[in-house]
Parts: structure tokens; sequence; C-alpha cells
């Protein structure tokens, strides 16, 4: 069941979002249910066995990545409909988007459960081919030139990508076919041991694009303050992790073979970097989707530097994937909501004082920051601690954790002090407040229900999910010979 | 074996330059067909002296998507842009050539370090140089959409050539995903034209992150 299910699950998507190109629009509710009904299944059908991932890290990764989807599919309905109703959506666009959307969703899955390196690659491929046309779907200039860029900026990385893989693990003599219908092949000879390094770094920058790593982010504030709001929350909250998710399985692989100090330090400045850029671009920004998006460079670079420290701070950094994926899916939302009640979701063009505007908008809003930022109890706090305990451990890594550490507090408050321009409005004393504005229970519901997820099951999810979670602990830790 | 996979990189490189230099989308795709002509070569060759009989699929594929598919789609989507005339560059088309001349030599230095054929594989590497040259220094949309669909070119003759033990089926889904790539870029680069009424991507307003 298990080698089918690494099929049925994305191939089904896939048959999912070509039903929606059949149905009448008035229909689409329908499949959008079997969809998230068959995301379900699978979840369910892991506890009780009737079928395993190829691993717990896999299995781990896919369980966030059904979880959220079901919630992108659920929000989808209510936003794709008012987002249709007031730009004049033809019948044909709004399928369009439903289609794409869960080919996108179908490619994140077998992002998260495909082992092999050249299918993981065309995997991302198809990730990142989906969420262009879903980033151009609005239509504007503004998201066909995000299209534009996000394009030829991750195709250029996926191509370097691909060729630092093959090299790399061509290299150092690892079989490209592993596992598959397709036997173990001979390696190619005479290449020397510095070509896998090569293609190690390679490889680091192809899949440190598709992940927007800094000093290759360039595409994402844009991509993902363009693209609706269902596909900015997973393009933030799972394709760039499992962009990440590749090249520390790479990474893994090549670490028998290369000095792994080479590959960790790689990591651990382009996490750095990440931080540095985020905390100088957080401060001056007044779109809530661009700031979110800036965030997203902030957390996936703490995944790589949690990756790149190892030890307690590489637990850290995979149960960052789900804290950071659930908080980030959440605000994405919001700022979605924002952007159809408000018209904007600029703080200068009239999205303020939505706490008293809107307040179940204003509170989620409020809830989703206070978790992101990393304040305590909220989720982020537990892993963002775990991956800078885990670089204070190891002199070596001492100074980057701490340069860490400095800039995780700049970024707070850098955040802490944008925020309330959204949440309040500035003003005397005894001035009338503006009209407060309907809040349709569809956009709502969804994401307080994410919003109780985020509250109690963020830091509860490990324990809600306790077997599994104990074998990701265990995988990683003797990945690391029991460090 | 060696004499054809040089001739094969030579013909990848030429078509690279040509591609940085050419001043109508019509040339790219010619262009683009001797590229893949070249690949089709340095698959074959895995065919008949790599005794894998399989990869005369890919041989095929190749000749399919990247001759006849490929280039009919791109010309047919990309009519309105027939008009396009010229070759724009930030410092000019000759420091541009002489830059990529120059990475060319780099590109063939570094094929000699450990690789086992160095002069085709550096052309190769200095091909995909080239290319790098030709995506930072053009600007127009279909520039850009056929020097992406040449650096795939370009990247799976690297695939081939340095990372000969990929099975057929890996080479077709990477041939598959060449396919995807060149019919969303050419959705996009239509986008573009059509809330731009023109070819220039410079003066994006959403270029500020």
């Amino acid at each position: 069941m298990t080698t089918d299910a690494l099929w049925i699950i994305p191939l089904g998507l896939a048959a999912t979002g070509l039903g929606y190109g059949i149905v009448p629009v008035n229909r689409l509710g329908w499949v959008s249910g079997i969809a998230g009904a068959f995301l379900l299944f699978w979840l369910v059908a892991l506890p009780l066995r009737l079928w395993q991932g190829t691993g717990p890290l896999t299995t781990w990764f896919f369980v966030i990545v059904a979880i959220l989807s079901i919630f992108g599919i659920w929000y989808s309905g209510p936003y794709i409909t008012r987002e249709a109703r007031e730009h004049h959506w033809s019948e044909r666009r709004v399928k369009g988007y439903y289609v794409f959307f869960m080919l996108f969703i179908g490619s994140l899955s077998a992002l998260a459960i495909w082992t092999n390196f050249i299918f993981l690659w065309m995997a991302i491929e198809a990730a990142t081919l989906t969420s262009t046309v879903l980033t151009a779907h609005p239509a504007s200039r503004g998201a066909v030139e995000a299209a534009w860029q996000y394009i030829v900026v991750t195709e250029l990385g996926g191509l370097v990508a691909l060729l630092g893989t093959l090299l790399s693990l061509t290299a150092v003599g690892i079989p490209l076919f592993a596992w598959s219908f397709v036997p173990a092949h001979q390696t190619l000879s005479g290449v020397h041991q510095h070509w896998a390094l090569i293609g190690a770094y390679m490889a680091l920058v192809g899949y440190g694009t598709k992940a927007g790593l800094a000093p290759f982010h360039t595409w994402l504030p844009d991509a993902h303050s363009e693209a609706p709001a269902p596909v900015s929350a997973l393009l933030s909250g799972l394709k760039l992790a499992g962009a990440m998710f590749i090249v520390y399985r790479l990474f893994h692989v090549l670490a028998l073979s290369l000095p792994p100090a080479y590959l960790k330090d790689a990591l651990i400045v382009l996490g750095l970097l990440s931080l540095v850029i985020a905390a100088g671009s957080l401060a001056v920004q007044r779109d809530l989707k661009r700031l979110w998006a800036y965030s997203s460079i902030e957390h996936i670079g703490l995944i790589s530097l949690g990756m790149g420290f190892g030890g307690i701070a590489l637990v850290g950094a995979f149960l960052h994937i789900w804290t950071h994926a659930a908080s980030k899916t959440l605000l994405f939302h919001n700022a979605g909501t924002v952007r159809i009640l408000y018209h904007s979701s600029h703080s200068d063009h009239g999205a303020r004082g939505i706490l008293h505007r809107t307040p179940w908008t204003g509170a989620l809003l409020a809830l989703g920051s206070a978790a992101i930022v990393g304040l305590p109890p909220f989720a982020p706090f537990w892993s963002e601690w775990l991956i800078l305990a885990g670089g204070l451990r190891q002199v070596g890594d001492r100074p980057a954790a701490i340069a860490a550490g400095a800039l995780i507090v700049l970024i707070f408050i850098a955040i802490a002090r944008r925020v309330p321009g959204w949440l309040f409005t500035p003003g005397q004393v005894g001035t009338s407040l503006p009209n407060t504005i309907q809040e349709p229970l569809g956009l709502i519901l969804p994401n307080a229900v994410l919003g109780v997820f985020v509250l109690g099951g963020g830091i509860g999810f490990p324990l809600l999910v306790h077997p599994l979670w104990h074998h990701v602990v265990l995988q990683l830790v003797s990945q690391q010979g029991g460090g | 074996m060696s004499t054809w996979l040089l001739l094969s990189a030579t013909v990848l490189w030429v078509g690279a330059v040509a591609m940085m230099i050419v001043k109508t989308p019509h040339t790219m795709a010619v262009m683009y067909r001797m590229q893949a002509v070249a690949e089709a070569g340095v698959a074959s060759l895995l065919a008949i002296f790599g005794h894998r009989p399989a990869y005369w699929s890919v041989v095929a594929l190749i000749i399919v998507l990247k001759i006849f598919v490929i280039p009919g789609v791109m010309n047919r989507g990309l009519k309105p842009m027939r008009q396009a005339y010229g070759t724009h560059g930030p410092f000019g088309m000759s420091a541009l050539l002489l830059l990529a001349l120059l990475l060319s030599a780099g590109g063939i230095v570094v094929g000699h370090l450990g690789l086992p054929y160095p002069l085709p594989m550096g052309l190769v590497v200095a091909a995909m140089l080239v290319t790098f040259v030709h995506l930072s220094g053009r600007y127009e949309v279909w520039s850009l959409l056929w020097g992406i669909l040449s650096l795939e070119t370009v990247m799976d003759v690297g695939v081939l050539t340095w990372g000969t033990s990929i099975p057929a089926i890996g080479e077709v889904g990477i041939d598959m995903t060449g396919l995807a790539l060149a019919l969303v870029l050419g959705y996009v680069a239509a986008e573009v034209w059509r809330v731009k009424h023109g070819l220039d991507v410079r003066d994006r307003e959403e270029l500020i992150g």
C-alpha cells in the first residue's frame, strides 16, 4: 500500500483538480469536499496503519501538507467566490484557479512523500510552474509582473539545482534511482571529489532560490503579495519548506562522503543572511502580505540555521516547519480577508483600525502576529528556542547563534512596530471611529478554526501525534550518530 | 565517441552565443532547434556507445518536443511579438559578447579540472555561463523566454554528460518538465504582452522587493 500511495496521493489530487474543470461552477464546492475528504482519508489512514510514508520525516511533512492544504481548499471557497464577484472573473477563470490549485497541492504532497532526488526535482518544478500560473491568475499588471519575475528567477535556480544534484550524487557514487522501478545503475567514474562539493553548492543555490533564502529571495515578496491568499499561504508554509527539506535530504546523503562542516557552514551563512535581509526589510513594510512575505524569508532562514547547527537545533528546524506553516497560513488567509473587506491590505490605503471595524479579523491578525514573532507560549517560540539552543550548545556555532538571536529580537521589534498600524486607527481621543464592516462567516470560520490550531494545537501538536513525532526525533538523532 | 561529443558540445555553445546576440524571436527558435539537435546527438551517443537502447526513446522525445512541439507552440503564442527587432543590453552587445567569450574560456578551463571529457564538458560549462550572461544582459520578454529554454537544454546536456548513470525514465521526466516549463513561460509571456503592450520588462512596478 505504501508504494501505491506514493503515486495514488499526488495523482488522485491532480485528478480531483481536473474534476473542477468538468463540473458546473455551482458544483465546485462538491469537488472541494471530495478533495478535502481525499486528503483526510490519507491522514486518518496513517494512525490506522493502512499506509505508511517512506520514513518518519516524510510522513511528518506529509501530515503538515495535508492539514494545511485542507484549510487552503476550505478557505479558497469563500475567498475565490468574493474575489471572482469583485473582479468579474469568468467561470473559466474560476475553474482554472481550482484546477491549478489542486495540481499545486498534488505536487506539494509529492514533494513530501517521494524520496528519489530526480522525482523530487520534478515535484518542486511542478509546484513552481503551477504556482506561477496561480500567481498570474488575478491578471492584474502587478500579478503578471510578479509571476514573470517568479518564474525567471526560480527556474534559473531549478535548473542549477538539477545539475548540482546530479553532479554531486554521481561524483560520490550514489545511485540515482535507489528506489523505484528502475534498479541502481553504474556511476560515472573518474570524477574528482571536489565536483561533489561544487554540485552540492549548486544544489543549495538552486533549491535555496526555490526556498527564498537570501540572497536568492528577490522573487518572493512580489509573488507572495500578488498571488491569491490561499496560494500565498501554501507557497510560504509548504513550498519554501519543501525546498529546504530536499536540501536537508541531499546534504544528509552527501555528508557520508563530504566534510559535513562545508555543507553545514553554507546553510548557516545563508540562514543568517536571510535573517539580515528580513530584519532590514520588515521595518518599512506597509502592505500586510509583503510584511508576511519578508517574515517568510526570516523563518526559512531559521530553518536553514537549524539544519546547519544540527543536534537539537535540527529537531527545532523540523518542528519549526510545522509551527511556521500553521501560523503563516493563518496570517496569509487573514491578509486575504483584509484585502477583500478593505479592498487593500496596505495600511496607507484604508486597511486600518481592523480590530475595531472587523473584530474577528483583527483578533486573528493579533493572534497570528503574536505567534509568528515567537512570543511564548505559542509554538514558534519553542521551535526557535530549540534552534538557538542547538547553536549555543556548540562552541563553533555560538557566534552565529548569538547573531541570530539578536536579529530575531530586531525582527520582533520591526513586526511589533508595524502591526499596530493595521490593528488600530491613530487619531485624537474622542474623534469618531470609522464604521464597522460586516465579516462574512465563510471567510472567518476557516481562519478561526486555524486560529484554534495555532493557539492550542501549536505546542500540543507534537503531543497529539506523539508516536509520529517520537519517530521523527529518533530518526533525526540517529542520522547524526546519536548527536 | 569523443569526436561526436565534441561536435555536439560545440553546436550547443555556438547556439548559446548566437541566442545571446540574435535580433528576432524567429531566429531564436532556429537556434533552439540547433541546440536540440545537439542534445539529441548526446543522447544517441549514450544509446550507441553506452549500450543503453532505452535512450533511443529519449532521442525521439527530444526531437518531437524540442524541434517540433515547443518551437511551434512558442512561434504561435508569441506571434504578436514578431514585430520585435533589435538587441539591447545594459553595456551594449559588444561588451556582452566579450564577457561571454571570456567566461567561455573560463568554462573550458573548468572542464580540465578532472572531468572525463575535458573539452566537450568544458564547452557545456561555457554554454551554461554564456546563457547566464544572456539572461542577465537581455531584458526583452521573448529573449529571456528563449534564454531559459536554452538553459534547460544546456543543463539537460550537462545531466546527460556528467550524470551518465541517469536512467532513461528520469531523462524522459526531465524533458516532460521542460515542456511544462515552455508552456507556462509562453503563457506568462503572453500575459506580460497583454498587460504591458510591450516587451521591455525593466520597468516592472512590482520590483521593489
